[in-house]
């Protein structure tokens, strides 16, 4: 043992502690900072904050969180928040507020600098929408007058396009001719059932020319005429069989050649799209407009989701692993007064702003309840229900329902944002949106809910009054980019529907507006005429193309079919007379047997009546025979009974 | 100049008259500080063992030092060790939660599956650690020690200014 070592360790330590001591306000102010940072992905400030050790209150001179979404403006920004930390679980690591007391808050407040901090484009599915609506303003289309001009001469768009029409015609043509090719060798070994007939045939002569002597000869010609009706019915069916498949084989084509209908009607797209006349119809310039500038609005619900999602533990008792998380993942024990890691009880806004403080004007009111690191071992949903107004009446009103206890978590919020300037939302920067917005106010109502593996963002985004103002003039003459202008600049009140939806990670984005409809008005009305007209030029050249192609086709599949249907009823006509002459021979076959019963019957009445005749002789001798006996003297003598008896 | 600094104080700490079993414990107890996360309550712990027991500090030092620049590449086995005793082992379960209802143990964050698996796996390699390290010791000594000693790289070093100029300010300080 180093026994004086410990003459340097007990002053080292003393040494740590002063060191804590006198550090820890900026420690504890640094903690706050980063882990807000953290979660809101923008600048936080707090300053100057103080910890007292004695009476375990923290005490925050400023507060000022970024929106992230507008890094010129505070999302909240308050003045002197006293939070009172519980001592006791302290000793088991826990920090425990019982409240925080808030008297002076600012929502959405100025900024006098910039609060952009470097953040990464978001990860996972909202990282990749962001990526598609990126695309999607680089995918408004670009009209140029002068192309338009050149575009709208129809035969050079022709010279240089290649029909689909043509091109599936020339497949078609190809299919006809395999399918020819094998109906050829098929009906070629039809022809080969012409020599069956012809046996056929001369067997119904050889047949014919046998004259039937005797009763005898009936049994083995009836069973040499049903062999022969046999064969017959064995050549029909492969006629039947050879006529089917040909058949079905030239009705498919017909069906083939009837959708070539797709094809003309992808000539019309790729002919419009060459001629750089874009579909506005199905265009959504609403989503390409302003489906970023409102995803990044979400960024603060879908960074929820996506933590809440990761991070709520649906069982404490055996928490599934995590993938190596930096760090190390922390298993909660959950036993009687265990704390939570972290846990805020409740957050009072109390309305009452200082008097003739910076804040003046401001308003703010409401309770934040059971904010908590682990909301299954506090086992209390959070609540929040915030209301916050600024001078110019501006206003916010949450209501949200945090309930993370259950493995089956319900989580809903809602927002609404109204009398919100729109000259202060800077929209994004492109030649699409006006330079200067000079009046309008907006009103956002958002529905957010959230359950495993599924949430929900609704936002109603309503504006009015707007005057949209373009200083700059667009260096190309794009005529969609002055429709756009135009539009925008028309109109005074406009709404925008947006959803996000994610079930199991995978994300759906809807965003509808009337903005949609007046933009396609609009330019009907500027190109109008004009452009139908050439549209049904293309439209009109590319159904001759199809009805062209279409009576080619169809000529050619007649005409085969018409060619196979000759050698089929020819073989067919060359059957039916052995089917006729073999009925024929059936029927004299059937008449011979008949004259054969006929005799047979005759000699057996006569045979019968002779028999009879014998019988009657027979019967008569007998009695004559036996009267003769009866004449002898003395035998009625013994009898009174007369002969005929 | 650090790599410098660093070469010539294990070839320091090879050469001195420290017993290898002195050498050894303080590897193995710097092993533990270098294997888990740093800022760790049971770290103080251990730092004042290294102080107070009659083991090595250059040593416990240099473990650290070493243990320290490849403990990441076994986080992920280390969380493994911890998530399966925390979660996965049923009879550890009553006290691990009468651990966490304690006051201050909480404070070691034993509730973190890296900090728990590190610590456990560094507590199994310790007697290993301190037995490998000891035959080391031995074996440099016996074997290498003069046979390093005459290495031009040895001698270049030892004998350039700046070797000198460090040691000086060593053995000042």
């Amino acid at each position: 043992m180093r026994w004086k070592a410990i003459l340097v360790v007990i002053p080292l330590l003393i040494g740590l502690l002063i060191g804590l001591f006198f550090f820890k306000d900026l420690m504890i102010e640094w903690s706050i900072v980063n882990s807000l940072q953290t979660a809101i992905g923008a600048k936080v400030e707090a300053h100057p904050v103080h910890f007292d050790p004695f009476s375990l209150t923290i005490t925050i001179g400023n507060l000022q969180i970024t929106n992230p979404n507008n890094t010129w403006r505070n999302l909240i920004e308050a003045d002197n928040l006293k939070l009172g930390v519980v001592g006791k679980p302290l000793l088991w690591g826990k920090t425990v507020i019982e409240e925080i007391n808030v008297e002076d808050l600012i929502l959405n407040a100025p900024r006098k600098t910039n609060g952009k901090i470097k953040i990464y484009r978001l990860p996972g599915p909202l990282g990749a929408a962001q990526e598609k609506i990126n695309k999607d303003i680089a995918e408004i289309p670009a009209l140029n007058p002068e192309v338009l001009k050149g575009n709208l001469n129809l035969e050079p768009l022709l010279a240089r396009y290649q029909f689909k029409t043509h091109l599936d015609a020339k497949v078609i043509n190809g299919k006809l001719e395999v399918s020819k090719q094998k109906w050829d060798e098929n009906l070629a070994k039809l022809q080969e059932t012409k020599a069956k007939i012809a046996e056929l045939h001369q067997k119904l002569i050889a047949f014919q020319n046998q004259p039937i002597q005797t009763a005898a000869d009936i049994k083995p010609k009836y069973d040499l005429l049903n062999s022969l009706k046999d064969q017959t019915i064995a050549v029909q069916n492969q006629i039947n069989t050879t006529v089917t498949g040909y058949q079905t084989e030239f009705n498919q084509l017909k069906t083939d050649i009837d959708y070539l209908k797709n094809s003309a009607l992808a000539d019309y797209h790729a002919l419009m799209k060459l001629a750089k006349l874009p579909s506005l119809e199905s265009f959504n310039f609403a989503q390409a407009l302003f489906g970023r500038a409102i995803l990044n609005e979400t960024a603060l619900f879908t960074g929820l989701a996506d933590r809440l999602q990761t991070m709520v533990p649906i069982s404490l008792e055996s928490p599934p692993k995590e993938k190596h998380p930096r760090g190390g993942q922390e298993i909660s024990f959950p036993g009687q007064k265990v704390y939570p890691r972290l846990l805020i009880k409740h957050i009072s806004i109390s309305g009452r702003s200082t008097p003739d403080s910076k804040y003046k004007g401001y308003y703010a009111k409401g309770v934040v309840n059971g904010i908590t690191s682990e909301p299954v071992l506090y086992g209390e949903p959070m609540l929040i229900k915030v209301f916050g107004q600024a001078p110019n009446k501006a206003y916010l009103d949450i209501k949200a329902t945090l309930d993370n206890t259950k493995p089956q978590y319900r989580n809903q919020i809602y927002l609404n944002v109204g009398n919100l300037p729109v000259p202060e939302y800077k929209l994004p920067e492109n030649k699409f949106f006006p330079d200067q917005i000079g009046s309008g106010m907006a009103k956002v109502n958002t529905d957010f809910r959230l359950t495993p593996g599924y949430y929900l963002i609704k936002m109603k985004i309503s504006l009015e009054d707007l005057v949209c103002k373009y200083n700059s003039k667009i260096s190309v003459d794009d005529l969609i980019a002055e429709i756009i202008r135009e539009t925008l600049s028309g109109i005074n009140r406009t709404t925008l529907d947006f959803q996000l939806e994610s079930i199991n990670k995978k994300m759906k984005m809807k965003l509808e507006s009337d903005l949609n409809d007046l933009i396609a008005a609009r330019f009907n009305q500027v190109l109008g005429e004009k452009l139908n007209k050439f549209k049904a030029e293309i439209m009109n050249r590319v159904n001759a193309e199809l009805e062209k192609k279409k009576q080619e086709l169809e000529g050619e599949r007649q005409r085969i079919l018409a060619e196979g249907q000759k050698k089929i009823d020819e073989i067919q006509g060359l059957l039916d007379q052995e089917k006729k002459k073999l009925e024929e021979l059936k029927a004299q076959l059937e008449n011979k047997k008949k004259e054969f019963e006929g005799k047979v019957n005759d000699l057996k009445n006569q045979k019968q009546q002779e028999l009879e005749a014998e019988k009657n002789k027979a019967v008569e001798e007998k009695k004559k025979e036996l009267k003769d006996k009866l004449n002898i003297p003395g035998f009625f003598n013994k009898s009174t009974a007369s002969p005929g008896n | 100049m650090f790599w410098l600094n660093f070469l010539g104080k294990i070839f320091k700490l090879l050469h001195s008259d420290k017993t290898p079993r002195h050498l050894a414990a303080g590897f193995a107890l710097g092993s533990i500080i270098g294997l888990t996360p740093f800022l760790s309550l049971h770290n103080l712990v251990i730092f004042c063992l290294i102080f107070l027991l009659n083991v090595s500090i250059p040593a416990a030092t240099f473990a650290m030092f070493v243990c320290e620049l490849f403990a990441y590449l076994f986080d992920p086995f280390f969380h493994e060790v911890g998530y399966n005793l925390l979660v996965k082992v049923e009879f550890l379960k009553p006290f691990w939660t009468q651990l966490y209802s304690m006051p201050i143990a909480p404070l070691t964050k034993f509730y973190n599956t890296v900090v728990l698996g590190s610590f456990v796996t560094s507590l199994i390699t310790f007697i290993p650690v301190y037995f490998a390290f000891k035959y080391f010791v031995i074996y440099y000594r016996l074997h290498l020690a003069e046979k390093v000693e005459n290495l031009k790289i040895v001698k270049i070093i030892s004998g350039s200014n700046l070797f000198q100029l460090v040691k000086k300010v060593q053995i000042k300080m």
